[in-house]
């Protein structure tokens, strides 16, 4: 552990605001799925970069955490490299790869294919954390829907996609119900990864730095994902396995490999790539 | 049932606008607040018995208060002065402004519709016809897409929109078929109480005779209560039982319509039927 760079709060943001976004945390953590305002702050990066992610994980790490942050699934992208730098300087913490050593996990689209354990935390980037945003744009509106659990016009959308395609067509940022009372926005991760949010032994936090809000889902909290009897929710399948590592079962991303429309199927998760690799 | 019971009650019915609402700053008799806020009264002091299955219209000059006292009625506004009481599926009678919004929403969405003028205030002009005669049945727990497609289809065709229209957006609909789009997207769920506000203006003349005459069959074969508010004393001739004739917010006259119409006692009814064009 080296400590935290000079002229830095621990983790960047001061105790104060820390303070508050802690408060908004246990909120959100008591009220599962229910989205929670918050005063977000300016962080050293653009909003909409996953600005909430990094004020709640800056809130909530602590000298003996051990970072991971991935993005899209992978370690070594960008955003992931950068965000795990800045914490390594401002909050001193150890930073890993490996989905298993990890005790917080920053996350833009992916969960990782490796099952979280109990203990563990992932941290959600949140661009839009209202689900029913692009039904109802009124807030105020959309903040009644929840209170009142009127949330028939989820399924109109969900109607719509049948009736245009024949089946449930929304393959990101799937809508679920928590606990049996809040519709949430699980943020853009894959409906391939809403079943691994059922129940899942890990805190998981969500995080929305322009839209100030943050959201929970306690360990062990029902997490369903919406459909219709005779369409029932399905998450994405793969029907090859990944090119490098060969395993199934999980999300692959296709890789463009030249300019004759080649392309290869690959894990989107690194660390269960090469370590599947190196099994 | 007990048929004894007017469905709705409504005693000194008034809404202002420009009124503070529950504010501390009492109106004098003059309708001026202490501030010198002039209030304006939309209706004041009407009364009137809705017994089941009867048609009310309500009809008067443009700025005689019709929509007002609709919305008053229907608390889609506040009531300023006196009380709606109505009688519930289950054989209570409630306050309207004594129960809860969550309460109100519920009537909404199971006794009660609403036909705007503007079919592009009812209805959700992007979302496809289906979905639009859906969204009332999925708000109440329907969760079969079969089920509820057919309803819709069902729907459609009684008012007569072709059915394989059931997947193009209101938005591609000619006028009269939007008006009969919002008419089915009301009555799917089997009010027992519809308010109408101006269903047929705007639409030409052998368009309005047909949907006036779907719309009396209709409330004849469900046993609809229903308010309608028109200007056109034609509208109230052909499917009311009981005509309210308004003026400057007050009701001036009321009585069964063919009594109103043909033998008028206030001088501005008399006004108002000679007035209509000799067909």
């Amino acid at each position: 552990m080296t400590a935290a760079r000079d002229g830095y709060n621990t983790g960047y943001l001061d105790e104060q605001t820390k303070r508050m976004i802690r408060r908004a945390l246990l909120k959100a953590v008591a009220v599962p799925g229910f989205q929670v305002p918050f005063a977000s702050r300016e962080v050293p990066m653009p909003r909409g970069w996953g600005t909430g992610g990094v004020q709640v994980t800056a809130s909530i790490i602590g000298p003996d955490d051990v970072l991971k942050v991935i993005d899209q699934g992978a370690d070594d992208t960008t955003n992931a490299v950068s965000i795990r730098s800045f914490f390594a300087a401002v909050a001193g913490v150890r930073t890993t790869t490996r989905t298993d050593e990890a005790t917080v996990i920053q996350t833009r689209h992916r969960i990782p294919e490796t099952p979280l354990a109990a203990g563990q935390t992932i941290v959600y980037q949140v661009p839009v954390p209202e689900p029913l945003r692009f039904l109802e744009p009124r807030e105020t509106e959309t903040r009644r829907m929840h209170a009142l659990a009127d949330y028939g016009l989820m399924y109109v959308k969900l109607y719509e996609d049948i009736a245009r395609y024949g089946h449930i067509a929304t393959t990101y940022d799937y809508p679920v119900m928590v606990n049996g009372r809040y519709l949430m926005a699980p943020s853009p991760v894959p409906s391939f990864d809403n079943p691994k949010m059922h129940r899942s032994p890990a805190l998981q936090l969500f995080g929305a730095g322009r839209e100030k809000r943050i959201y929970a889902v306690p360990p062990f909290t029902d997490v369903e994902s919406l459909g219709f009897e005779d369409h029932p929710f399905e998450p994405q399948r793969f029907e090859r396995p990944c090119a490098i590592c060969g395993s199934v079962g999980v999300y692959l991303d296709e890789v463009i490999t030249d300019d004759a429309g080649g392309s290869m199927f690959v894990c989107s998760d690194t660390d269960h790539c090469e370590r599947a690799v190196t099994a | 049932m007990n048929d004894a019971q007017p469905l709705l009650r409504a005693r000194g019915v008034g809404h202002a606008y420009g009124d503070p609402g529950v504010s501390k700053h009492s109106v004098s008799k003059h309708g001026v607040s202490k501030h010198g806020v002039s209030k304006r009264w939309g209706c004041r002091d009407v009364d009137l018995d809705l017994w089941p299955g009867e048609v009310v219209a309500v009809v008067g000059e443009s700025g005689s208060g019709k929509s007002t006292l609709l919305g008053a009625l229907s608390q889609r506004l506040r009531l300023t002065t006196g009380s709606v009481r109505y009688r519930m599926a289950d054989g209570t009678t409630a306050d309207l402004s004594e129960i809860s919004e969550a309460a109100v929403r519920r009537l909404w969405r199971t006794e009660w519709g609403y036909v705007h003028q503007d079919p592009a205030d009812g209805l959700r002009m992007h979302v496809s016809a289906g979905g639009n005669v859906g969204e009332p049945l999925m708000a109440t727990g329907w969760r079969h897409y079969g089920r509820i497609r057919a309803a819709a289809a069902e729907w459609l065709r009684r008012v007569e929109i072709p059915v394989d229209r059931i997947d193009d957006a209101p938005l591609t609909f000619s006028g009269g078929m939007r008006q009969r789009l919002q008419i089915a997207r009301n009555l799917v769920i089997a009010p027992r109480l519809v308010f109408m506000d101006e269903p047929t203006s705007g639409l030409d003349v052998s368009v309005q005779a047909r949907l006036l005459d779907l719309i009396r069959s209709l409330v004849a074969e469900l046993g609809l209560a229903m308010i309608i508010v028109t200007h056109d004393l034609g509208v109230a001739r052909l499917i009311s039982h009981r005509t309210l004739v308004m003026k400057d917010g007050r009701v001036i006259e009321s009585g069964l319509t063919d009594r109103v119409l043909d033998d008028p006692q206030a001088a501005y009814t008399q006004l108002l039927v000679s007035s209509i064009l000799p067909g």
